[in-house]
């Protein structure tokens, strides 16, 4: 089977019912949720404002937030690392593991390793990773990938993950009841809690560097973040260089906005706040690394879509995008899906990659009013479809088209012409399809559900003669 | 060139980066008059339970009203700093501390509490256990101990090292995972019950 | 001459060629406002080549449009989304250093919604216009760019006996997007389907809004339904054509 391209994927996804209930259950859940918690906060526009001016702060200041975050953490016994891509990154993962001898390794779920494909090479390596939030947990049972950043399982049902669980956990009693969300809960429960009291390393993401004290900040509703971070001996977290603030203050104002963007809470269930490694009569792990990833940061720093190196992972924007519910995550074929994907993965991979993304959207804004950092989504989206402009990415046709269009819109005598052949065209198909257009010629897409009634008269300037 | 050194050359070469955003002011709560009531409510609301006790003696007696009326096992891990109350006579069986083992309850103090979003704090001086691998956690928080924020909080923690970790704890461990259905109890405390004490 | 100050009118390309009968609707109403309308020659705003990442080709147009459009105190326009264009979008479109930057600068301060416009220069008191249970369906740059949501409603209780029906998920996109419904035919047609199934639930007798570009999706796929329910600009019913 040849891979589908971007329509293709999402062809085969609005064909899917039960994907459309589970996006679904995305807009009542998520976008109610967050609307609710930001309409209890007093003001929440203006704690918008500021989020919205540390991230863009954090940004400006980057090597200098990073190199006093790498050296508060270094203090604190942690040792931080730097990795240009993806490739270095993973090696220096392995090569952390390896040298501390570990064979199982938690994780949490965690974007940027997701972002690097970390799982099957470390299992390529040896090194069995077991996922720990229970949507990815099930995803990863399953083989596949996250659908959402923040909600990973969202394309399944309770019975797919009852399936999942009978198949995998097969030192149970097959016959058992898995009809019930908490019985699957409880199960998923049991099974990693053996895990997080054997495994030999813990690897999780971050939401947040904390430059004043080298602590790295990290967001979770199940705690399996701190069981990650904790129980083992040895503690790896992989992070993009962006996610650096200078204070604890500057956390604190990031914190509020995210569990309410992301859920609807006030505040995540859990944040766990890592520094260093465990002193004398302290509870985790002594050996603790920290992996920096620019992986294309650095060089969206250098363009017109820098902003987006402020987004701070709460999905607010996939959850109102009308193009994502109506496709879901995985047609996007990119690990960060909606908006906020459409913008960062192009960076991350080329935008010959993801030529579709930044111009699969109606630009309708909706995104960027609820973004709690006020990226300007569609903005980004616009410039990158500038960029692929420019590298003339878009197909012959269309290029041909704006630049007669560009041409002839702007000189009337053209202008009058090209209304009066289109009205006459568009007179022509209807009167033989029976008095509405029913099929339109070249762009055959948008009369296969729609119909267009043809323009009556001549055009509006060919008839006006002025104030009556 | 080390990756470290490119990554920071190329950083600092970009003075397109765009002018330096002014720092925000710290963001405060309102201030309240009484912070455990504070915490309390806002515990609630994020599906935790709590009382405020007039001493720490009363503890023992109202783990075993909680656990009887959740029908649970009258028994818990109780954390060193509070063996010393009388567990027997209130018919708690006491069982280790959770160091590494999960445990259906557990009672402890935790450092610190923020009343802003009803949470607790926990740390790795103390062990995060009591909250992590027990399915109902009794915290245990002192008045002195409720601060107002987040911030605040690190801040008294802090001192002038943090621990290797802090955990702060907002209700009950839940997962909207299956089906975006709110279900309690994913990996950590399955319920939550917090004790505001003198 | 008559003493009454003048409001140019920026029909857009889209009426000019599909629905004329908007743009004489909405000069009727400019006049019946206490203004004199005068229609400068004009193309295209310049937005599909905006948004399709063309900037020189929208540059292009926009000089023309500017041109036209920079000897008038008031610029009034049937569509949110030229609207918008020529109000947010023009300010952005220039280097700073070309001298075309302070020119689009001054069109975009003076650029209106037609209901803007309306509810700033009321219409004179007639009696109410048949209307029935009317769905409004905000255009995205209406509500987004142009900041435009309680004026349409306020003109239909003023001038007509329409019953607002309420609009699950009024606020989504209805999948129009310009190039987007040609380039991506089949995600514009789920989204316009979701919008239309939310018109017909609502129980409206007829879809209004300020934007022909959604208008012909809506009006379209209702269409292709075999659905009765009228698809007509805001501009229409308050003429008294719809
Ligand atoms: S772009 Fe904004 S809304 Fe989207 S995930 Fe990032 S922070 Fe959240």
């Amino acid at each position: 089977m040849t891979a589908l391209d971007f329509k293709g994927r999402a062809a085969r996804a609005m064909h899917d019912p039960q994907l459309s209930a589970a996006l679904l259950r995305v807009k009542s859940h998520f976008v109610t949720g967050r609307n609710m918690a930001a309409a209890r906060f007093a003001d929440f526009e203006t704690l918008r404002d500021r989020a919205a001016a540390i991230r863009r702060r954090s940004i400006a200041r980057m090597p200098d937030l990073l190199e006093r975050f790498e050296a508060s953490a270094e203090a604190a016994g942690a040792k931080v690392h730097w990795a240009a891509d993806a490739a270095e990154a993973r090696s220096i993962a392995l090569g952390i593991l390896k040298a501390a001898g570990a064979k199982t390794a938690l994780k949490s779920k965690s974007m940027v390793t997701e972002e690097i494909e970390l799982n099957a090479y470390l299992e390529a390596a040896g090194i069995q990773p077991i996922e720990t939030d229970l949507g990815e947990y099930i995803v990863q049972l399953r083989g596949e990938k996250p659908s959402h950043i923040i909600a990973p399982a969202i394309h399944l049902s309770k019975q797919d993950v009852a399936d999942t669980f009978r198949s995998h956990h097969t030192d149970l009693d097959p016959e058992r009841d898995l009809s019930q969300r908490n019985t699957l809960v409880r199960e998923a429960r049991v099974k990693l809690r053996a895990a997080f009291l054997s495994a030999d390393a813990g690897i999780t993401g971050a939401n947040m560097l904390v430059a004043e004290t080298g602590s790295i900040v990290l967001v979770s509703n199940e705690g399996n973040i701190d069981l990650t971070a904790t129980a083992p001996r040895l503690h790896v977290a992989l992070v993009g260089i962006e996610k650096v603030v200078e204070t604890w203050d500057e956390a604190g104002t990031i914190l509020r906005v995210l569990a309410r963007s992301a859920t609807g809470q006030d505040m995540s269930s859990y944040v766990t706040c890592l520094t260093g490694v465990a002193g004398e009569g302290e509870t985790g792990p002594k050996e603790s690394h920290i992996i920096l990833l620019d992986n294309g940061r650095s060089a969206v720093r250098d363009t017109d879509r820098r902003e987006i190196l402020a987004c701070i992972r709460c999905g607010a924007c996939l959850n109102h995008c009308p193009v994502y519910a109506s496709i879901g995550g995985h047609a996007y074929g990119s690990i960060y899906p909606g908006p906020m994907g459409s913008v960062l993965s192009p960076a991350i991979d080329g935008l010959k990659a993801h030529a579709d993304l930044p111009n699969a959207s109606t630009l309708c804004g909706r995104c960027e009013e609820v973004c709690p950092v006020r990226i300007p989504l569609p903005k980004l989206l616009r410039h990158w479809r500038e960029d692929g402009f420019a590298r003339h990415l878009p197909p012959r046709g269309e290029r041909v088209g704006l630049g007669l269009w560009s041409w002839m819109a702007g000189r009337p005598l053209a202008y009058g012409l090209s209304q009066r052949l289109a009205r006459l065209g568009l007179r022509t198909l209807a009167w033989m399809q029976g008095g509405r257009v029913r099929r339109l010629p070249v762009v055959k897409g948008f009369t296969a559900t729609r119909t267009i009634a043809p323009p009556k008269g001549g055009s509006f300037q060919a008839r006006w003669k002025g104030p009556r | 060139m080390s990756s470290r050194a490119a990554i920071l050359a190329r950083l600092r070469a970009q003075a397109s980066a765009g002018p330096s955003a002014a720092a925000q002011p710290p963001y405060r709560p309102t201030p309240v008059d009484d912070l455990g009531a504070r915490l309390l409510e806002r515990a609630k609301t994020v599906l935790a339970t709590g009382e405020a006790v007039a001493s720490l003696a009363d503890i023992p007696a109202a783990v075993a009203r909680y656990l009887a009326s959740h029908e649970l096992a009258a028994e818990a891990a109780v954390a060193a700093d509070l063996a010393g109350l009388s567990w027997a006579a209130s018919g708690i069986c006491v069982l280790d501390a959770p160091s590494r083992r999960s445990v259906p309850a557990s009672v402890a103090f935790a450092p610190a509490a923020i009343a802003e979003t009803g949470s607790l704090m926990l740390t790795s001086r103390e062990a995060p256990w009591a909250n992590l691998l027990a399915d109902t956690h009794f915290a245990v928080v002192r008045r002195g101990d409720i601060l107002p924020s987040l911030e605040e909080a690190v801040g008294r923690i802090g001192g002038n090292r943090l621990p290797r970790s802090l955990h702060v704890v907002t209700g009950p461990s839940r997962t909207g995972d299956i089906e975006q259905t709110l279900e309690l109890g994913a990996h950590g405390a399955v319920r939550l019950h917090i004790f505001v004490a003198p | 001459m008559s003493a009454s100050p003048t409001a140019a009118l920026f029909v857009t390309c889209l009426v000019d060629l599909m629905r004329p009968e908007v743009g004489f609707a909405a000069a009727r109403l400019i006049e019946r406002a206490g203004f004199q309308v005068v229609v400068p020659r004009q193309g295209c705003c310049g937005q599909p080549n905006y948004n399709a990442g063309d900037r020189e080709g929208a540059r292009k147009l926009a000089r023309a449009a500017i041109a036209a459009l920079e000897p008038f105190d008031i610029i009034v326009v049937p569509s949110g989304s030229c609207g918008g264009m020529l109000a947010k979008h023009y300010p952005e479109l220039f280097e700073a250093s070309d001298p075309w930057a302070q020119r689009a600068i001054a069109v975009a301060g003076r650029v209106q919604e037609l209901t803007q416009f309306l509810a700033a220069h009321p219409l004179p008191e007639t009696g109410k216009l048949p209307a029935g249970r009317v769905a409004y369906h905000d255009s995205c740059s209406s509500l987004r760019e142009m900041r435009v949501h309680d004026e349409p409603r306020a003109l239909l209780a003023a001038h007509t006996d329409a019953e607002l029906c309420k609009l699950r998920e009024a606020e989504t996109c209805c999948g129009f997007g310009g190039l987007f419904c040609v380039k991506y035919p089949d995600i514009s047609a789920h989204m316009a389907r979701d919008k239309c199934d939310a018109i017909v639930e609502s129980g409206a007798e007829m879809v209004v809004s300020g934007d022909l570009g959604c208008l012909l999706n809506i009006e379209g796929t209702l269409d292709k339904r075999g659905s009765a329910i009228r698809v007509r600009h805001i501009a229409e019913v308050l003429a008294g054509d719809a």
